[in-house]
């Protein structure tokens, strides 16, 4: 999955009260195969937790009732898009040139 | 997400990379220490040489007047507990500022509930705090002061000797919170006239996470939050009265703390004076860029001098959590947005509840790791104008 044009795409969201929840949500939606992308928590959504886990919102469904299955607490599960801006300065196209630009460590 | 290069500017979070004799040591102590105190053998004497080592090194480096009053703790927000809740009582009064990271809030609001008086003095929006304020809250007799050296969020620099001369010419104690300071600006105890110095091995000081602990003035008394096994007293089913024993029950992180041994002495022979000349270098260089762009707001001092190495932006027609995504999915640059655990510092800067992207560098930070910064800044902002 290539992060930067995915997390632009994604329409939806789950939020958390804490990390721990966030970190399992990912681990269970990628076991089942439900792509997803853990982000910085947009606060006008949520003020709790610092990271939100985005996927596609037509698989809403199926990731609610896999999150309930492992009985993850969540916050929120709802349709959200990044802000235009955001997803422009994403979708540069550059952007697989400035990651194979920089030095590595 | 793997980029081929990160550049990590998130250093008041905790400081990346460590120096590489740090996790050395910790190595070393994996295969040499024991448990400390508990025993007579070899491996216990070595991990109590590694805990006492340690413990002098930080009484040198902070200049406390006793290093049997340097507590280890896991971090400096357990010390702060045991700061605050050891030493308020039911019908105390204590002061604090309005740029305070939660490490002090929420102690001093559980506090609050079990009949303590808190008293915030308001801090200017770029975190200056007003004496004025403060002299009259000290009218109160406040047991204590609680203050941040500097502000996680703004960077700004509170004059704590000022703050502690002010406190203790009213007969009240001071306590410091220096997570963001220690090891990147002098402090000393005996200097700053503060009773109690709370610190984090894993910010300035460049050791591991896991390390902190609260020095003590040989004036103060603080109640223990925890009690249990010290290796001393045996005999005695009653915690131990003496220092550092009373402040710490239970085996303690002694592979940790050899790590912040190693990371204090790295910072001493690297020296206060060269690392603060290199953050208010890098200080500058950001902040002379950002400068002219017409949508990024800097919070927080404007003289890299009066500030640590932080900055909070804010980019208008982009949430503080799309800037950080874009920073890093972009440009591999890590840093942390929103309200970095201290909602009144934002509420006193004006960007509560939104909050903002902090920057924030340390000494392995480079010159050219502020330029990538500043171009993804730059790249946003051109992004959010159109």
């Amino acid at each position: 999955m290539k992060p930067g044009p995915a997390s632009a795409e994604m329409n939806g969201l789950v939020t958390f009260y804490g990390s721990f929840d966030a970190i399992r949500s990912e681990r269970v939606l990628q076991k089942n195969k439900v792509a997803c992308l853990l982000i910085p928590g947009p606060r006008d959504v949520s003020p709790h937790c610092g990271v939100a886990l985005q996927f596609q919102w037509n698989e809403h469904e199926v990731a609610a009732a896999l999150l309930e299955q492992y009985r993850v607490r969540v916050e929120s599960i709802r349709e959200y898009r990044l802000s235009e801006a955001a997803c422009s300065a994403l979708r540069t196209p550059d952007i697989e040139a400035r990651r194979g630009g920089h030095r590595g460590l | 997400m793997t980029l081929s290069r990160t550049v990590y500017l998130d250093w008041a979070a905790t400081s990346w990379p460590k120096p590489p004799c740090v996790g050395d040591a910790m190595v070393r102590a994996l295969s040499t220490c024991g448990s400390p105190g508990r025993s007579g053998h070899s491996l216990s004497i070595e991990a109590s040489r590694v805990l006492a080592d340690a413990r002098m090194a930080i009484a040198d480096f902070f200049e406390v007047p006793e290093p049997d009053h340097v507590a280890f703790t896991k971090n400096i927000t357990e010390a702060l507990n045991v700061a605050l809740l050891g030493l308020l009582r039911k019908g105390d009064h204590v002061v604090t500022t309005s740029i305070e990271h939660n490490s002090v809030m929420r102690p001093l609001r559980h506090l609050e509930k079990a009949g303590i008086h808190i008293h915030v003095v308001e801090c200017t929006p770029d975190g200056r705090l007003s004496f004025d304020g403060l002299s009259e809250l000290l009218k109160l007799r406040p047991r204590l002061v609680v203050a941040t050296h500097a502000s996680n969020v703004l960077g700004t620099i509170l004059p704590v000797r000022q703050i502690a001369d002010l406190a203790h010419s009213h007969g009240s104690l001071v306590v410091l919170d220096a997570a963001q300071t220690a090891g990147v600006l002098p402090v000393s105890m005996t200097e700053m006239g503060v009773d109690v110095l709370a610190f984090t091995g894993h910010k300035g000081l460049l050791g591991p996470t896991g390390t902190g602990g609260l020095c003590l003035s040989t004036l103060v008394e603080v109640e223990p939050l925890i009690r249990g096994g010290t290796g001393s007293a045996s005999e005695l089913e009653t915690q131990p009265e003496f220092l550092p024993d009373a402040l710490e029950s239970g085996t303690p992180n002694v592979v940790g703390i050899a790590g912040l041994l190693a990371a204090v002495q790295y910072v001493d022979n690297t020296g206060a004076k060269a690392i603060r000349e290199h953050e208010v270098r890098l200080g500058a260089r950001i902040r002379d860029a950002l400068a002219s762009l017409p949508n990024v707001t800097q919070h927080g001092p404007v003289d890299p001098e009066d500030s640590i190495g932080v900055i909070s932006i804010s980019i208008e027609g982009l949430l503080p959590s799309e800037v950080g995504l874009a920073l890093e999915q972009v440009f591999g640059v890590q840093t942390r947005i929103g309200l970095h655990c201290a909602p009144a510092a934002h509420q006193t800067a004006g960007t509560y509840p939104v909050g903002t992207t902090r920057v924030s560098w340390g000494y392995f930070t480079t010159d050219e790791d502020i330029d990538v910064a500043i171009e993804g800044l730059t790249y946003l902002s051109a992004k959010a104008r159109r």
